[in-house]
């Protein structure tokens, strides 16, 4: 062989062997692909590819009169996109001079947070939340690579109002009470999707693509409740808790006809727009979940039981041993007081134990108990909210000696506030009890009804002839030799049951009280039914004197809101008693009082030029003089009409956010801000007076949710 | 003239004949040119799909540094051109000068040499900073064809031939390998081949070899690092998917499998690779991944291919035609090392080698190889314009 053609061999020898490795890559390129490839590609996605949420807008929470309980605030988070902005650009600097403006950060902070991001971000965040003067101040910049993007946050526009029916939501939207929580399906809606790319740091750097998936819209409620009623009831429940130093309190406002739920209170109460703040026991809705011994208030059970059953004459008369007590079966039975000889009636509305015990003695436990479980006790009410209980309605077979007696003056027994109101609603309603329910309809975001709630009647408690007969004893109790006394209403009907009973606890009866009343009016024709309950009131044990008198304060109220009330007082008394004394006008604008004046035909004179009523001769409340007309001196002084540290609250609307801020602030009012826009409506209305500091709602016409997202998405 | 004479062999290194200053009879491979440009332009789009990355974190732009790219290729262009124009064996009669030069350079390097964008050091030169390892690689190359050309007579002689070709590899070895141990191996590999094709003993090129794998394991064995390296490639080649990996290298390998799961058949397209944000210096070591990932199998084979086309065109067309046995032995020796540094690149990428940081020649961003893969193409160019001579001369002679 040559050395020439060694060579050559040698080197195609080699030449051959180097034909391995693409032959090698080759198969690695192949194997990689089809045998790894799936796994691989798995890989990639979990690493490269994610999905962030667009979230749905949660549904409102209306009340009956279409007043916006619970909404969505919307947040502005300002972030920029530095590759298209740059770090140092002119850009920058309006950008944090602007934002500057609106926050209590300072101009440097922002620069400094652009320029230290990471290099190859293309999302820095600069406010997670920015009010929305800040947002539109950063619109109008108008600058490529500025990345607005709104979200929700829950918003109960009246705070603590029917914050035990409305609930809250934690902090990831999710509803954790009350209707939030009962209807959390319903309200939260569909979270949209949205594709991004992730680096190896699991930053978000770029939004790719459009939205793969849009957001579904929660769907509203439509509720009974009146934030009308439910602004009476609550304050007038916490003025009664104060008043008779209760430690606490339940009101239930029931439409009796239709078991719609028109307001439910509980002291204390909580502001659902911090929830975090308040008490865990303060969140429970003592209304549906708190089981009680409800004492004179069940006689109800005893009272039908007897009728329908025929067990006592109206004519009937019961004796009551003088001493005031008797011993049943080794148990002493008591009266408030010794009452001395009643008639049915008045055992009723007067509250005998004594005699309603003898009564109950008459009947067979078998058929009282079914009566009670007729009325509802101890089973649910079935009220579409959550935490209810069902009390606790022994069957007759776990009965004691004592039980019937006891039990028929509202011992042994658990039941709820709600429980309770159904039952007397249910008298109400002429026996026909119905369902509680507090949600009226399920709208989507255009108003369109998706579902439409009709009252269900659960069944029929008395005969009507039962219920004719009763209401009577009922109205008795309402009335100056009743128990109820302090719960009358001039002019208005009203049946009721007061009740006051023992706490027992630590195995035994303590001397503290629960002090209740339940009620409806008008009798005539029943619009509303009111339970109301007090923990351990001071004043007195009685629910007549304590629960009694809050009863009257909020029918009183209720019935002047309600034109369909008719108060069934003469007409002449009214004009009797109308012009006597003068009514207080120190404060009001003249006009006001002038138009208050010739409404009562109560001649009167001015003395001085200006706005508002300074002085007036007779003082509010004396007596007028017929012949001589009032005297009303005025002054263009408001320092009289406003109270130190009040302001008048003035009329926002049509004002853009940035006016009516302004406006407010001047004032000394805080501002609260829903939606964006022109402002077309406020809480509390204009011209009310309220303490400086507070914070009056605003609502803008908010921005349609395509529009938003066009900003988010480039 | 193919044969040669100790004589006339001393005088065409050393002197000047007539025969090397003939012009060349034809104009240079042109499928070897072709290819070569191709590859070139070819790099210009993925390494712009590749480095928005580091060039983000070098607070530059993808378009300058790609620019920058642009310009060292036009440099290596024409330093592949003009070195086709002077007649190899001219450069040859330099090779001793060049190797003691490009020690000097890297003994300068380990003493005063930058270390800047990962391992490799490198020499400033005013602006200009470039690599002696890449310098160093082409010296050798050529000197090695030289020696063995000289001593073809005696060439199984083991102290008057292999030694003393030893005494070069052996030294540009240990100053390589000290700083690039995977570039100092490649370039052992090469030296060693040559040998071989420069007819060198068998049993003798058997015996280094087999020196040079004991080094290797006991090197290996000394290491935990080294050994957990090897086993990590192990579990490399036998399960792609595990995702427990220990070593960056593990990482490394995995991501680039994942660029090429993802790329399937055709590829993600053009500037749509996502992989080159996970994976380290996509630009150059694991450039093929990224090609992979964008052009998809389609486009690597191809992209193999034509290191294919040039590994053919250099052996069996210009080594082989070459019109003596430096000539052969220069083509080889070059065609080996651009075409085995693509291989091992492409290898690194699918996995096929554990993981070293080699460059794809033409391809891969970064200056002073690029310019020396030119120099090496432009020296297999001009060899290939003797082809023709030869050819009438074996017909003659």
């Amino acid at each position: 062989m040559s050395d020439r053609s060694s060579i050559m061999s040698r080197m195609f020898l080699l030449f051959g062997f180097l034909l391995l490795l693409p032959a090698g890559i080759f198969f690695q390129l192949l194997r990689v692909n089809v045998a790894e490839g799936d796994g691989l590609r798995e890989l990639w996605n979990s690493q490269a590819i994610d999905y962030v949420s667009i979230p749905a807008e949660r549904g409102d929470i209306y009340d009956a009169t279409g007043s916006i309980l619970a909404t969505n605030q919307v947040i502005y988070q300002v972030a920029v996109d530095p590759k298209t902005v740059g770090r140092t650009s002119q850009d920058i600097q309006r950008i944090a001079e602007t934002l500057s403006n609106h926050t209590s950060r300072n101009v440097n902070y922002y620069k400094r947070k652009i320029q230290n991001a990471p290099s190859r971000s293309q999302y820095v965040v600069l406010e997670k939340s920015v009010p929305v003067q800040a947002y539109e101040d950063l619109n109008l910049l108008d600058i490529r690579g500025l990345l607005l993007e709104e979200e929700y946050r829950r918003n109960y526009n009246f705070g603590s109002l029917a914050a035990h029916v409305v609930g809250f939501v934690n902090h990831e939207m999710k509803g954790m009470a009350g209707l939030e929580s009962e209807y959390d399906d319903i309200l939260k809606g569909t979270d949209g999707l949205q594709q991004v790319r992730k680096d190896p740091l699991n930053n978000i750097f770029a939004y790719v693509g459009a939205p793969r998936k849009q957001p579904e819209q929660g769907y509203s409620l439509h509720t009974t409740i009146n934030s009308q009623i439910q602004a009476i009831v609550e304050e007038e429940l916490e003025a009664g808790i104060e008043r008779h130093m209760a430690d606490k309190g339940t009101a239930i406002i029931m439409d009796p006809k239709t078991g719609a739920i028109q307001a439910m209170a509980n002291f204390p109460y909580f502001n659902p727009n911090s929830p975090a703040t308040i008490e865990n026991e303060n969140r429970r809705n003592y209304a549906i979940s708190d089981q009680i011994e409800p004492g004179s208030t069940f006689k109800v059970a005893t009272a039908i039981a007897a009728i329908e059953q025929e067990l006592v004459g109206f004519d009937e008369k019961f004796e009551t041993p003088e001493k005031g007590y008797k011993m049943i079966h080794g148990q002493t039975m008591r009266d408030h007081d010794p009452l001395g000889t009643l008639t049915f009636s008045e055992v009723i509305s007067k509250s005998s134990n004594i005699a309603t015990s003898e009564i109950a003695m008459r009947m067979e436990p078998e058929s009282f108990y079914q009566y009670a479980r007729n009325l509802g006790f101890g089973t649910s009410t079935q009220i579409d909210l959550p935490g209810e209980k069902e009390g606790r309605l022994q069957r007759p077979y776990e009965w004691s000696l004592v039980t019937l007696p006891w039990m028929s003056i509202g011992y042994e027994v658990q039941v709820t506030p709600m429980q309770m109101i159904q039952a007397y609603a249910a008298v109400a309603n002429d026996g026909v009890m119905m369902k509680p329910y507090v949600v009226e309809s399920v709208r989507d975001e255009f108003g369109n009804i998706l579902q439409q709630r009709k009252p269900v009647s659960v069944r029929k408690v008395a005969d009507e002839e039962t219920i004719d007969k009763l209401i009577p004893i009922l109205e008795d109790v309402v009335s100056d030799s009743g128990t109820a006394s302090w719960a009358m209403v001039e002019g208005l009907r009203i049946a009721g049951k007061t009740g006051t009973a023992q706490k027992f606890k630590d195995g035994q009866y303590q001397t503290k009280y629960r002090a209740s009343f339940v009620g409806f009016f008008p009798v005539e024709d029943p619009e509303h039914a009111i339970f109301i309950l007090l923990d351990e009131p001071k004043t007195s044990i009685y629910g007549g004197f304590t629960a009694g008198s809050i009863f009257k304060e909020i029918a009183t109220r209720i019935s002047g809101l309600d034109n369909s009330i008719q108060k069934s007082t003469p007409k002449d008394m009214i004009a009797e008693d109308a012009p006597n004394v003068a009514p207080k006008l120190t404060g009001l604008q003249f006009e006001n009082a002038s138009i208050l004046l010739n409404k009562n035909g109560i001649p009167f004179k001015k003395i001085g030029e200006g706005i508002f009523v300074e002085e007036q001769i007779p003082a509010p409340g004396e007596k007028i003089d017929p012949n001589k007309p009032l005297e009303i001196k005025l002054t263009n002084q408001t320092t009289d009409s406003i109270p130190e540290g009040y302001a008048q609250i003035p009329d926002l609307t049509n004002l853009n956010m940035r006016q009516a801020t302004f406006l407010l602030m001047s004032r000394g009012f805080e501002i609260e801000t829903v939606g964006s826009g022109t402002v077309y409506t406020q809480f509390p209305r204009a011209g009310d007076l309220m303490k400086k500091g507070r914070t009056v709602t605003v609502r803008g016409k908010a921005k349609s949710i395509s529009q938003s997202q066009s900003i988010a998405s480039y | 003239m193919y044969y040669t004479t100790p004589n006339s062999k001393v005088g065409s290194i050393f002197g000047t004949t007539k025969d090397e200053l003939d012009a060349p009879d034809r104009s240079s491979d042109q499928v070897l040119l072709v290819t070569i440009i191709g590859l070139m332009i070819f790099g210009c789009l993925a390494v712009y799909s590749s480095i928005a990355f580091f060039a983000q974190s070098h607070g530059t732009t993808a378009v300058s540094l790609v620019s920058g790219h642009a310009i060292k290729l036009l440099i290596a262009f024409f330093v592949m051109i003009f070195i086709s124009k002077i007649n190899y064996r001219v450069l040859a009669r330099f090779s001793r000068f060049a190797m003691l030069l490009s020690w000097g350079l890297l003994i300068v390097m380990h003493l005063y040499g930058d270390v800047s964008w990962g391992a490799q050091r490198s020499l400033s030169i005013g602006s200009v900073s470039f690599q002696p390892t890449s310098f160093a690689a082409i010296a050798l190359i050529l000197h090695v064809a030289v020696l063995l050309y000289e001593k073809q007579e005696y060439i199984k002689d083991f102290k008057r031939a292999f030694l003393p070709i030893m005494f070069w590899v052996g030294v540009t070895f240990v100053l390589i390998g000290t700083e690039d141990l995977s570039s100092a191996a490649v370039l052992m590999g090469i030296c060693i081949l040559m040998m071989f094709v420069g007819r060198i003993s068998i049993p003798q090129l058997s015996g280094l070899v087999l020196i040079g794998l004991i080094g290797v394991a006991g090197f290996i064995s000394t290491s935990t690092e080294r050994q957990s390296r090897i086993d990590q490639y192990v579990a490399q080649i036998t399960e792609i998917n595990d995702q427990n990996f220990e070593s960056a290298e593990g990482y490394q390998a995995q991501q680039a499998h994942i660029a090429i799961a993802q790329g399937q058949l055709f590829g993600v397209g053009i500037g749509k690779s996502t992989q080159r944000d996970f994976l380290p210096a996509p630009y150059n070591d694991f450039i093929f991944a990224i090609i992979a990932e964008e052009y998809g199998i389609v486009g690597a084979i191809s992209v193999i291919f034509a290191y294919l086309l040039i590994l053919y065109r250099g052996i069996a067309v210009i080594a082989r035609q070459a019109p003596d046995v430096l000539g052969t032995l220069i083509a080889f020796g070059c065609t080996l090392l651009i075409s085995l540094y693509a291989f091992v690149n492409a290898g690194v990428a699918t996995g096929l080698l554990p993981v070293t940081g080699l460059p794809m020649p033409f391809v891969s961003y970064g200056g002073s190889s690029m310019v020396f893969a030119g120099a090496m193409s432009g020296m297999l160019l001009n060899i290939s314009r003797h082809i023709a001579n030869i050819k009438t001369r074996f017909y003659n002679g």
